[in-house]
């Protein structure tokens, strides 16, 4: 049995105009990966990849050890808890309905875990969910993902439309989550600042393009946020620059390598966000 | 399976009131056509779970839960021949009960009936595999033809002057078309699950 959680080697797809290309991940159990990338840049195709939904056109994929859409893969997904981009119940089912259909599905259902999450979200049980907000929906589709007590999420902005209390309340129970040895999340997001919260890896997709997969805390030590003159940021090495910007006043930000640059240079802390935008400037600048 | 005969009985009972009504009103009416036509009904009922499904996009949730492309396309099958089953039982009582107790007149004989819930397991078999392959939005031309095979099922069925009622001779011809029915589904559910398959792997 692996360690891995996920797996993708040499992982090619093409859906009409978008190409995903060789892309290589894993994700050891235990820890949480977070996919960001900009809109189409094979985010959601990675994780339709990882749940079956798409078949690669070469390259391999596997998920505890099995390999999505053959036989055995059914079994693997009573352990998978999946929220894409939206949640897509019948529109005219409640959360009840939800429930009593969930309870049919999956073999490790938990009613009492599942109407935990009900009260927890505040999520009306007899609305129709076509009356639901986006918050709810993808409170409702978290509810359903975690109550059958999966080892694996799959998160596809599951945190987009939901106000920052209750997404931090959500962080919280992924993090929670996570922390049992055998469990992994892989989460997709636009908002870096949960993922620089929650995670422990960070993959960066540009054009289907993967860039590059790093421990999280890894990546903070290698780039430094330069604050300074523009005189004294045109003496720092070309190589050593990822991106910069005009901070207004003659100042200059800079995000930098810090092996590149002389080691007695002050140097702040990035966030992630700070480190992917520059990436992604420096990729439209090629 | 079990799941998801459950979210289609739901769905469309909570959409589907009026329909079922309809289906009511046409098995009451003293007329062989309509009658018939109740029978004939509902073999629609898969293509509108198959609607709302689309509608709620609900294949992309169901893609990512422990179901297999077999559920989801026998589960289909399964519910046309419930719902097939459930009219034609319905049917035969509210025809006993219009006929007999309210005397309303004469509709549909029980043989009549029979044949035209054999008639909606072959049209179900006939257009379900299109349905899968192109979905409900395009697949709009296998809903003409099963449209064309109900009416024209019920105008056939109704007028089969032979069937008379409690005759022998039906015999043979029931057997055959239960036999045609049931050989054509089987081919038929085959044929569907590739559909869906092949469309999910698109």
């Amino acid at each position: 049995m692996s360690d891995n959680a996920l797996e993708l080697r040499h992982v090619s797809r093409c859906l009409g105009d978008f190409e995903l290309r060789d892309v290589n991940l894993t994700l050891p159990k235990g820890c949480i990966l977070g996919l960001v990338g900009e809109n189409g840049a094979g985010k959601s195709t990675t994780i339709r990849l990882l749940t079956g939904e798409l078949r690669p056109d070469s390259g391999t994929v596997s998920v505890l050890d099995a390999e999505p859409g053959s036989p055995d893969f059914r079994s693997v997904k009573e352990r998978l808890g999946v929220v894409l981009d939206d949640a897509w119940f019948p529109e005219i089912l409640n959360a009840r309905q939800v429930g009593t259909m969930m309870a049919m599905t999956y073999e490790s259902w938990d009613a009492e875990l599942y109407e935990s999450y009900l009260a927890r979200f505040a999520l009306p049980r007899e609305k129709n969910f076509k009356d639901y907000s986006r918050g709810m929906r993808m409170k409702l589709a978290i509810a359903v993902a975690l109550a059958h007590r999966p080892e694996v999420l799959l998160l596809d902005e599951a945190t987009a439309g939901l106000d920052p209390i209750v997404r931090d309340e959500v962080l919280e129970i992924f993090r929670e989550f996570s922390e049992a040895e055998d469990h992994a999340i892989l989460i997709s997001s636009h908002i870096l600042s949960d993922l620089e919260k929650l995670c422990d890896y960070i993959a960066f997709l540009h054009q289907g393009k993967l860039l590059f997969c790093q421990e999280k805390d890894r990546l903070l030590e290698t780039y430094g946020l330069f604050v300074g003159t523009r005189q004294q940021a045109e003496e720092l090495a070309e190589d050593a620059v990822l991106a910069r910007e005009d901070s207004g006043f003659g100042g200059v930000r800079a995000i930098v390598r810090r092996d590149a640059v002389p080691a007695c240079l002050p140097l702040e802390k990035p966030t992630v966000e700070d480190i992917i935008l520059a990436m992604v400037r420096k990729e439209q600048k090629r | 399976m079990k799941a998801l005969l459950y979210k289609d009985a739901m769905v469309l009972w909570k959409q589907m009131k009026l329909m079922l009504l309809l289906i009511l009103i046409f098995a009451v009416i003293p007329s062989e056509f309509q009658n018939t036509f109740a029978v004939l009904y509902a073999a629609l009922l898969p293509y509108s779970a198959l609607a709302y499904d689309e509608r709620s996009r609900w294949d992309r949730m169901a893609a990512a839960m422990p179901y297999s492309a077999r559920d989801i396309v026998t589960e289909k099958y399964v519910f046309g021949w419930i719902a097939a089953l459930g009219t034609l039982a319905l049917t035969l009582v509210l025809r006993l009960v219009s006929q007999y107790l309210l005397h309303l007149g004469e509709g549909a004989s029980a043989e009549m009936l029979l044949m035209a819930f054999f008639g909606s397991l072959i049209a179900m078999a006939v257009t379900l595999p299109m349905m899968f392959r192109f979905g409900v939005e395009k697949g709009r031309l296998a809903m003409l033809l099963l449209i064309g095979l109900i009416c024209g099922g019920a105008a056939g069925v109704a007028g089969m002057e032979t069937f008379a009622v409690g005759s022998v001779q039906n015999l043979p011809v029931l057997l055959l078309a239960a036999a045609l029915a049931i050989a054509v589904n089987a081919v038929s559910l085959p044929i569907a699950v590739r559909c869906y398959a092949a469309r999910e792997k698109r």
